[in-house]
């Protein structure tokens, strides 16, 4: 399987394009920017509202109970077991017969649509009128490793591409200059499962994610030049370079995959001087960083981060993903009051902040802004103040790219245990995601030798009622 | 399982392949249509006789005349012969993965005989980097890693031994039934050669979580990917599709799937296997022996102090497990089935991954105590022999196998060992051996027969793709109705019959390739334009394909031409075969260039170009370092001239010398600025002149 980039039309107009000197380029793409955004995307199999996606992903698993999701019941019932009516779950730390623990929040309706939202994210709470909030979500994996693995590529079994790669192959870039699916994480660690999170799995490898570091020196790994080398030094050597590229490729005709390299050296050299503009927040206004909590300490990661996104959807990415307790912060099997307290606070302000600055800016109805994290979270304690992994039953919520905001879909059990109603598996929300993107997780498929792959594994289905219907 | 919903939905998205009526899908049908008898793949190995043709002046091999009248028929016609220079670094990249040194070139060029070709192929295949370099494609394929995967992703540091059995088989010539019989039932065979407990590696190369509490699901998954990877690999199936249905496309039923798995089902995975011959085991038993002769006493009181800490930590371990894996855990020994025992193990690999704790918990004058104890005992230390390397094997349950029982079936009908329904309805007659089963074996023996139509095309044409970087069937990996016919059939059973002939030998197979003129032709064919427009996937081979050297070659070539390739025997070179393969943080450099990627069985690379490879060339720490070292190279080598030194660079890296017009700009990049006549080069441009070399794409493609 050979994949490369779009080349120009006839090899000669390329050649053309490139006679004129590494040095020339950086000319031309400051010329050429706009249009750079404006480029036509893939149409995708039906007419869709969102061009791209931000996933806010809460690494580790909140709690629903505790967000999104109020329990009365549980706190009635606290400090008592299970009732035997319930199931009893298999659950990842394998504590038996933990007495419930009470979720004691503040409860709050929100908005003309009266959505409910607790004390954790009272910013979050503002924006409810946009939020679609799904309670009865459900994945196949009791831990970390099965659950990221399955969010993002919708089995819990390593080895399938990303849903932001296949995003990316079924819809293309928008803009050259810059990877079309991008990972931005809140603290310098590693998500669980490492770089595969947003790896492309069989699909080809141009269609991966690439993480961008907001903050720091290179924003993409091995962007800046080397220790004591100019740019200077770089065009000379890229021109050489280039010349001999073409006397190779001249004597090798209907060999494209020759041309396509040639080309790649010359993106690479734009996105040296591209993708530090996109990450450059200087010239945003102070109205703007205190919109996303960039002026303080707590929110100051994660608020950089969602900011970023929104610049990165104004430049056309299609799939940005953005890790909140990049290394499984949010699992809190023991102390969850102070975990989760802290947690929200870094990312209440600033989640509210992109949905606001979206939405003010005229994006929200093109951008499909996703929360959510691999599971929940269980009712019952564990270590006496903490709580399990629950992949029974959670939440998760969209906003934009075509969602009614103001609504919940589905529900839990009494307790907050078991999804029971208008449940939504991983696959549904992937397939879901698809659709509204454009795309039918039946009819994206790819050829993986002779094996026709599909991103929702053949299963899932789009809930119209995000879309009203 | 499918939803009924998605089964309809991913019927109608194949309709049209579907509405053919070739593929009925009666569940647990046993008989077939004549459409899916017809099934090629299936059919015996066609005797099959050359082609002749009196106007063909181009073949010299009898590859060739397959080739030959398949062009003719399709009015192509085959490139020229490339040139000696091309040849021969082709070659050396194909067989030992490396660019021949300037010597070489030359050593060949000078070597005007006849036997000139001949004597250079064999020269390769008796060359140890032949086997490091073949090694890779089946590392591929049975997607062989280091590490656990999941999310501890943790190091195994004894897999590596069968990445090294990998390279000494293909060094060796192994006949490939015995490389199938080793790596599927090396346990099994017998005989007192610690090579064969190595190969059962293979059934040891899926993932790994070792804090899953779910262990009937793990384990569930862990059998099934192991099926999935063993019908892929032998049989060039793609069976997942079959562990829940009958498959749509294929005859193959659900059955077919659980009679597979019914073969590897009492496996248990043993870490304690040593690596020795009888002989060594007994030798190092006795010295065993003897030192718990004289420091009995020390270690039976370290045991009773330890133990009620042990036990805990055992029981503690085993709770967190649900009730029924408890009970299996529970049972006795004598009592267990293989679940059971399965069962066991995964419990018993969750305390010793944790196995420090156990000792944390003791009582202060307990850990006082027990120090004490163990410096006494280490004065005995002396005649302690060292452990024995140990492998990741399997070896079957002795005891009773556990049924193997499709999901759902309300039934529980046990499914057999048995292969598939297509190819043959009879039992097999499987006989255990020592303490195994003998399942496997007869899998194993299945696979490597001779008038196995499969399985013998199989693994002819992954030889094949290997070199021409596609194979006479494109999918290898799925010789099914989803995947590729072959282009040219009668010389896939032509290729496969003298395989077999010739002892099933894979140099065999090089030899035959590599002397034909179809891997001879050049990659230019004055014909390029209007040939690419009648067979666009160059299928027919009228030419040799351009291609971009894989990871491990660009990698390895790197350091070859900067003079800091090191390839020592025993898995200590720096080769990129050596690098380590951790799952989730794979090496930058060779997962930027399309690095198999360890998870599922991978029989084609992707080979893709992107601008994080020229960003990971232009500025990565790797690239550069090997350019700094080349130009020391170049600038310390006892040649003279600055014209020299320059063309000596250009033999390095793209393997011939400067053309004029290349070596005007080399000497006008590389001149110390408004110093016409120096004899010295300025060493900063000669470094960014290396780096320019190293990047070009003469340099990272195979002519």
């Amino acid at each position: 399987m050979n994949e490369h980039m779009t080349i120009a039309n006839s090899r000669r107009e390329f050649l053309k394009q490139c006679g004129a000197g590494f040095g020339a380029l950086a000319l031309h793409s400051l010329l050429s920017q706009d249009d750079a955004y404006a480029a036509t995307p893939s149409l995708g199999h039906h007419v869709a509202q969102a061009k791209s996606v931000i996933f806010l992903f809460m690494e580790g698993g909140p709690s629903q109970m505790d967000l999104l999701d109020p329990k009365p019941m549980l706190n009635k019932y606290a400090g008592q077991p299970l009732p035997p009516s319930f199931k009893e779950p298999i659950t990842a730390m394998g504590e038996k017969g933990s007495p419930l623990l009470v979720a004691p929040r503040t409860w709050k309706q929100h908005g003309e649509s009266g959505l409910w939202a607790s004390e954790w994210i009272p910013n979050i709470g503002e924006c409810m009128d946009d939020i679609c909030v799904i309670r009865s979500c459900w994945t196949d994996a009791i831990n970390h490793a099965g659950g990221v693995c399955q969010m993002n590529t919708c089995s819990d079994i390593a080895g399938r591409p990303s849903l932001g790669s296949w995003v990316n192959y079924g819809l293309g870039s928008a803009n050259d200059n810059l990877p079309s699916f991008v990972v931005l994480c809140d603290n310098k660690g590693r998500p669980v499962n490492g770089t595969r999170n947003w790896g492309s799995g069989f699909i080809p490898a141009t269609h991966q994610g690439v993480r961008i570091h907001g903050s720091g020196t290179e924003p993409i790994a091995n962007l800046n030049l080397a220790k004591d080398y100019t740019t200077t030094r770089q065009q000379g050597s890229l021109d050489l370079l280039n010349s001999f590229n073409r006397d190779h490729a001249e004597s090798r005709p209907q060999q494209t995959e020759l041309e396509a390299r040639i080309k790649s050296y010359e993106l690479a050299y734009r996105m040296q001087s591209e993708a530090p503009e996109a990450v450059d927040i200087t010239n945003e206004s102070e109205h703007t960083l205190k919109l996303y909590g960039i002026d303080q300490k707590e929110t100051e990661s994660y608020g950089r981060n969602c900011l970023l996104a929104r610049r990165m959807v104004e430049r056309g990415v299609r799939f940005i993903q953005l890790y909140s307790g990049t290394g499984s912060k949010w699992d809190s099997h023991s102390a969850i009051e102070k975990n989760h307290s802290n947690l929200c606070r870094s990312m209440d302000k600033p989640v509210a902040g992109l949905l606001k600055d979206l939405k003010q800016r005229g994006l929200l109805e093109e951008t499909l802004v996703v929360w959510g994290g691999e599971f929940g979270r269980t009712p019952m304690s564990e270590k006496g103040d903490g709580r399990d992994h629950n992949p029974t039953g959670f939440s998760m919520w969209m906003a934009g790219g075509g969602v009614k905001g103001g609504q919940t879909i589905g529900a839990t059990d009494e307790l907050g245990l078991y999804a029971t109603e208008d449940k939504m598996h991983v696959k549904d929300i992937h397939a879901s995601i698809l659709h509204l993107m454009g795309l039918d997780n039946m009819r994206l498929t790819y050829d993986h030798r002779g094996s026709l792959e599909r991103p929702t594994i053949n299963e899932g289905e789009f809930n119209p009622k995000l879309i009203g219907a | 399982m499918l939803r009924f919903t998605s089964h309809i939905r991913a019927t109608f998205a194949l309709g049209l392949i579907y509405a053919l009526g070739a593929f009925p899908c009666a569940a647990d049908s046993s008989s077939f249509t004549d459409e899916e008898l017809a099934w090629w793949a299936l059919q015996p190995l066609q005797n099959v006789a050359l082609p002749t043709n009196p106007n063909d002046t181009w073949s010299k091999s009898p590859i060739d005349h397959f080739v030959h009248r398949k062009l003719t028929e399709n009015n192509l016609e085959p490139a020229p012969q490339a040139n000696k220079r091309v040849l021969i670094r082709r070659l050396y990249l194909d067989l030992i993965g490396l660019p021949p040194t300037p010597k070489e070139v030359d050593a060949y060029l000078s070597d005007t005989s006849a036997e000139a070709w001949s004597t250079i192929v064999n020269q390769l295949l008796d060359d140890p980097r032949y086997g490091e370099h073949w090694a890779r494609f089946w590392l591929d394929l049975v997607r062989y890693a280091e590490s656990d995967g999941w999310n501890k992703d943790t190091y195994r540091p004894n897999i590596h031994r069968y990445r090294d059995y990998v390279v000494n088989s293909f060094n060796s010539d192994k006949p490939y039934p015995q490389f199938v019989l080793e790596q599927l039932a090396g346990d099994e065979i017998g005989a007192d050669d610690p090579e064969d407990i190595v190969a059962t590696g293979f059934l040891r190369l899926g993932v790994y979580e070792y804090n899953q509490r779910n262990a009937r699901k793990q384990w569930d998954d862990i059998m099934n990917e192991m099926t999935d990877v063993t019908g892929t690999v032998f049989l060039g199936l793609s069976m997942s599709c079959s562990r829940c249905h009958d498959h749509k496309f294929d005859p193959i039923l659900q059955k077919d799937y659980f009679s597979l798995r019914a073969f590897l089902e009492p496996i248990i995975w043993r870490d304690d296997i040593p690596v020795a011959t009888a002989l060594e085991r007994a030798g190092w038993e006795a010295q065993q022996r003897a030192w718990k002769g004289i420091s009995g006493n020390i270690q039976k009181s370290i045991d009773e102090l330890r133990k009620p800490y042990i036990d805990k930590k055992w029981y503690d371990t085993a709770d967190k497990f649900p009730l029924d894996i408890q009970d299996a855990y529970n049972k006795p020994e004598s009592e267990r089935t293989s679940w059971d025992q399965q069962m066991a193990y995964l419990i018993g690999r969750q305390f010793y991954e944790e196995g420090v704790p156990a000792l944390k918990a003791m009582s202060k004058p307990h850990k006082a105590q027990d120090a004490l104890l163990q410096e006494l005992l280490a004065e005995y230390n002396t005649v302690k022999p060292a452990p024995l390397p140990a492998a990741m094997s399997v070896k079957d349950y002795p005891g009773t196998p556990s049924p193997t029982i499709i999901p759902g079936d309300e039934s529980n009908t046990p499914i057999a060992p048995g292969f598939l329904t297509i190819m043959s309805t009879d039992k097999p007659t499987i006989t255990p051996i020592a303490e195994s089963t003998g399942r496997r074996t007869v899998l194993a023996q299945w696979i490597g027969r001779a008038d196995n139509p499969l399985t013998t095309r199989v693994i002819v044409n992954r030889i094949w793709q290997q070199h021409f970087t596609q194979g006479l069937v494109l999918s290898s990996n799925d010789f099914g109705n989803l995947g590729e016919p072959p282009s040219h059939p009668e010389l896939l059973d032509w290729l496969t019959q003298s395989f077999i002939d010739n002892n099933w030998s894979f140099k065999h197979l090089h030899r035959l390739i590599l002397n034909s003129a179809t891997w001879q032709q050049s990659s230019e064919h004055p014909l390029a334009a209007t040939h690419q427009a009648k067979d666009p996937g160059e299928v027919l081979l009228w030419r040799h394909k351009v291609h971009r050297m894989k990871a491990e070659q660009l990698y390895d070539a790197m350091l070859h031409a900067s003079g800091e390739l090191n390839t020592k025997k025993n898995g200590t070179g720096s080769r990129a075969l050596y690098q380590r393969v951790i799952r989730n943080t794979p090496n930058q450099y060779l997962h930027a260039f399309d690095m198999a990627n360890g998870l599922t069985s991978m029989s084609e690379r992707n080979s893709t170009t992107t601008p994080t490879q020229a960003l990971l060339l232009l500025n990565g720490e790797f690239a550069l370092a090997r350019a700094k070292k080349l130009a020391e190279r170049v600038e310390k080598s006892s040649l003279e001239t600055i014209k020299d030194k320059l063309n000596y660079a250009f033999q390095l890296t793209w393997g011939r010398n400067a053309t004029e017009s290349e070596m005007t700009r080399a000497l006008s990049f590389t001149r110390i600025a408004g110093e016409e006549d120096a004899l010295t080069l300025d060493q900063t441009q000669l470094v960014d002149f290396c780096h320019v070399l190293l990047n070009a794409n003469e340099f990272a493609y195979i002519d």
